[in-house]
């Protein structure tokens, strides 16, 4: 009946199903959630827009090139390795746009354009692809490759620009914390991001506004940030390096350098942080404590991305030491 | 505030049917009764080919140990008994009955004929055995076994009517249409156990559930109605138990150990059916649903009615059929053969299209986002136990606890990488289990 039907059925009616022969048979469940890694992966592209666009505004079309340069060749890298590794291409799944929208978004707008370039390919060849790539590696690509580029060309990595006077500017806010004096410019601009610094960390509105966005969609847990910021700012505020400013110290320390960009974004990559809430606070709490070591104590002026870097490679040993304690285990009935 | 257990997932609830009332459907051709639905020894027909039987006639028994009989769903003759492979590997077998439409029942369909005061404990628990009753959750356990382990042990009973599972609806259209039965089950089952104290569970977001049964257990009695937070796995015995009385169950222990009893809604009305009709378990209510069925339904159908007539029944298909499923969605089967015969357990039959098909084209990669954990109900470590298998780990699997998964799919459902963890978490868990029987071997 049905396959007269069908030889029948004009485009306009109702089409026929008949019940196939063979059925697809697979283990449950059933039904998946929509949320796929590409589509967490677009969530937080979406989550850096607003330092995107603000770096941009101040910075000019310079920080669009860089950003648009780190972005298009950490996808080709990405591309380029899986052909020639020999390996299903997954660059649909956005990770490498991450890695290079992060990437980008932590330089300085005036660099040379082999630089994105060049920490690319750090980020997703060396630090990603021949560990294994998505979710094998131990370090953050997009912060290994800016540690890279900065001790291999220190001299691009500091051309900051300073978006009130349009010149390099030597003295950044973090030289000058660091020289225990606190910066002449009101605290407004640091907050809004109209200083000189990187493109993406230089506006904690526009970081914040990710952050938000990024715990509302559930990508993220608030552990990472709360207990890297949380633990910094203890740190500044209870042992600051200028005596009696205990809180206008510890407010340049917060709104200055990179630390919000990796404690509320960078940070939280999935792949290098452990995957319980304890191990997170853990790792946060590590993140922070070493920023300010490295600040205080360092030849840099900076730490937020050495302190990431060394907290990966405690992920192992961190989520070691925060298994949770299995059902029935804890308040089990009486054996 | 409703009760609640740590992890879980909240997915659509797909309950299209959930205003559909329950509709009767015994017109199939032909029905086929397995004799293996239950926790433990398969039955042996007792009936032979060509016979004439009557509804509610015994077929299949068992006849020592943990098993459970058989009826006939149907009055008619038994035309073969088919040889089937099961759902979890190896062979069953199918008494084929041609049904003649005239539902007469058995001579043995006689009603209990004894007040509760007057039956002993003794007599509910063989009446109830008679009349093949398992748990129609999901376990299958027989019942009259797991009211003979409970009694003198347990002090509270929980009667479940969480349905969490996404799609099903036959627990729901139950207590909305026959809340009466499932009290009337309680207080037998009650009885039985001589205890004094019953919780219903019923999900917070279901208001017109506690609306129907309110009136019939009434306030600040020994019997209440408790709420549970609506999320997926809320309709699992440990985290019902765990969420009302704050006791974690550990793996192989029931909730016995805690001194609680917990069965299903659609138990307890098929308790009371038994005692009250001397009916027994031919019958049950299957939620017909998915994208490919016309006009999703509730139906009352016999045990052991094929799934492809539930379909036809409900308006045939309207979208080229990808699964067909035995269950809901977290936990069914999905089924080779269209023609499967409806179990005591299967309370939903679900007709899925491609679109439901994950298939996201990238090989399923673990992303370590850690949803799977925070997911877990009985709080494991989802993607160490998938990783430790997939190198072949068998030991680091087991102190990750793999025996403890419920196989609930909640890991699998919520992963982003598309990568099968529930699955490969059972294959650990059977991995670990062999291991064991093998080192017990080798010592004896």
């Amino acid at each position: 009946m049905n396959k007269i039907n069908d030889k029948n059925a004009s485009a306009t009616e109702e089409q026929v199903y008949t019940m196939p022969q063979l059925l697809h048979v697979s283990p449950a469940p059933h039904i998946r959630s929509l949320d796929t890694t590409r589509a967490l992966m677009l969530d937080v592209v979406i989550a850096l827009m607003p330092a995107f666009l603000w770096g941009v505004f101040v910075f000019g079309w310079r920080a669009l090139v860089v950003v648009l340069i780190s972005v298009a060749s950490s996808v080709l890298f990405e591309a380029a390795f899986q052909k020639i590794t020999k390996r299903t291409l997954m660059i649909t799944d956005l990770s490498a746009v991450v890695t290079g929208l992060i990437l980008g978004l932590s330089l300085p707008s005036r660099v040379s354009f082999w630089v994105p370039i060049a920490g690319a390919f750090f980020a997703v060849v060396v630090a990603k692809g021949l560990f294994g790539g998505i979710g094998k590696n131990l370090v953050n690509p997009a912060i290994a490759a800016r540690v890279f580029l900065s001790l291999c060309w220190p001299e691009e990595l500091t051309r900051f620009v300073d978006p009130q006077t349009d010149i390099i500017s030597r003295a950044t806010p973090l030289l000058s914390l660091k020289d225990r004096v606190i910066p002449s410019d009101s605290l407004f601009d640091y907050v809004l991001g109209d200083y000189a610094g990187a493109i993406g960390e230089v506006s904690a509105v526009a970081l914040a506004i990710g952050l938000v966005y990024l715990l509302i969609r559930r990508v993220i847990t608030w552990h990472i940030p709360v207990a890297f910021l949380g633990s910094a700012t203890a740190l500044f505020f209870f042992f600051p390096r200028i005596e009696g400013e205990n809180g206008n110290f510890a407010l340049f320390s917060i709104f200055t350098g990179s630390l919000l960009f990796c404690a509320f974004i960078a940070a939280n990559d999935y792949s290098t942080t452990p995957v319980t809430g304890g191990g997170r606070l853990i790792f946060g709490l590590g993140c922070g404590l070493i920023t300010v070591f490295i600040r205080y104590f360092g030849a840099y002026p900076e730490g937020a991305a050495y302190g990431v870097l060394i907290m990966n490679l405690f992920v192992p040993l961190i989520e070691r030491l925060t298994i949770p304690a299995r059902f029935g285990i804890k308040t089990g009935a009486k054996k | 505030m409703a009760y609640t257990f740590k992890g879980g997932v909240w997915p659509d609830d797909h309950k299209y049917t959930k205003n559909v009332p329950i509709e009767e459907f015994s017109a199939a051709a032909q029905v086929s009764v397995s004799l293996s639905q239950h926790v433990g020894i398969m039955c042996k027909p007792v009936v032979k080919v060509g016979e004439k039987v009557r509804m509610g006639q015994l077929i299949g028994d068992v006849p020592g140990g943990l098993g459970c009989p058989v009826h006939a769903s149907v009055s008619g003759t038994v035309v073969r008994i088919d040889e089937v492979t099961a759902q979890r590997g190896g062979t069953s077998y199918n008494i084929v009955m041609e049904n003649d439409g005239q539902n007469t029942l058995a001579d043995t369909v006689q009603p209990f004929g004894k007040t509760l005061s007057e039956a002993t404990s003794d007599e509910i628990i063989a009446a109830v055995r008679a009349a093949g009753i398992t748990g129609m959750g999901s376990a299958a356990f027989p019942t009259y076994a797991k009211l003979a382990a409970a009694r003198g042990k347990v002090d509270t009973l929980i009667v479940n009517c969480i349905e969490s599972e996404p799609f099903a609806c036959a627990s729901h259209r139950l207590v909305l249409e026959d809340p009466a039965a499932i009290i009337h089950g309680l207080k037998i089952i009650m009885a039985a156990l001589g205890i004094q104290q019953a919780w219903i569970a019923v999900e917070g977001s279901r208001k017109e559930e506690r609306a129907a049964l309110q009136p019939l257990v009434g306030d600040g009695g020994l019997i209440q109605i408790k709420k549970v937070t609506s999320k997926y796995p809320a309709g699992s015995e440990k985290q019902l138990v765990y969420a009302l009385t704050k006791k974690e169950i550990p793996a192989g222990r029931t909730p016995l150990d805690v001194g609680i009893v917990v069965f299903n809604a659609q138990t307890c009305a098929a308790v009371f059916e038994a005692l009250a009709k001397g009916m027994p378990l031919i019958r049950r209510i299957v939620t017909v649903d998915g994208d490919c069925v016309k006009n999703p339904k509730n139906l009352l159908v016999p045990i052991g009615t094929p799934i492809s007539d539930l379909i036809a029944y409900c308006g045939g298909l309207c979208a080229e059929p990808k699964k067909i499923v035995c269950g809901g969605p977290m936990m069914g089967q999905a089924q080779w053969d269209p023609n499967t015969p409806v179990m005591k357990t299967t309370a939903a039959v679900l007709v899925l299209s491609e679109y439901f098909d994950y298939d996201s084209k990238l090989p399923a990669v673990c992303i370590r986002c850690g949803r799977c954990v925070r997911a877990c109900p009985m709080k494991l470590m989802p993607l160490k136990i998938a990783s430790a298998i997939e190198a072949g780990r068998v030991e680091e699997a087991a102190a990750l606890g793999a025996t403890d998964c419920i196989e609930c799919g909640a890991c699998s459902y919520i992963c982003p990488g598309g990568v099968p963890v529930t699955q490969l978490s059972v294959r650990a868990k059977m991995a670990v289990l062999e291991q064991r029987r093998n080192d017990a071997r080798h010592e004896g």
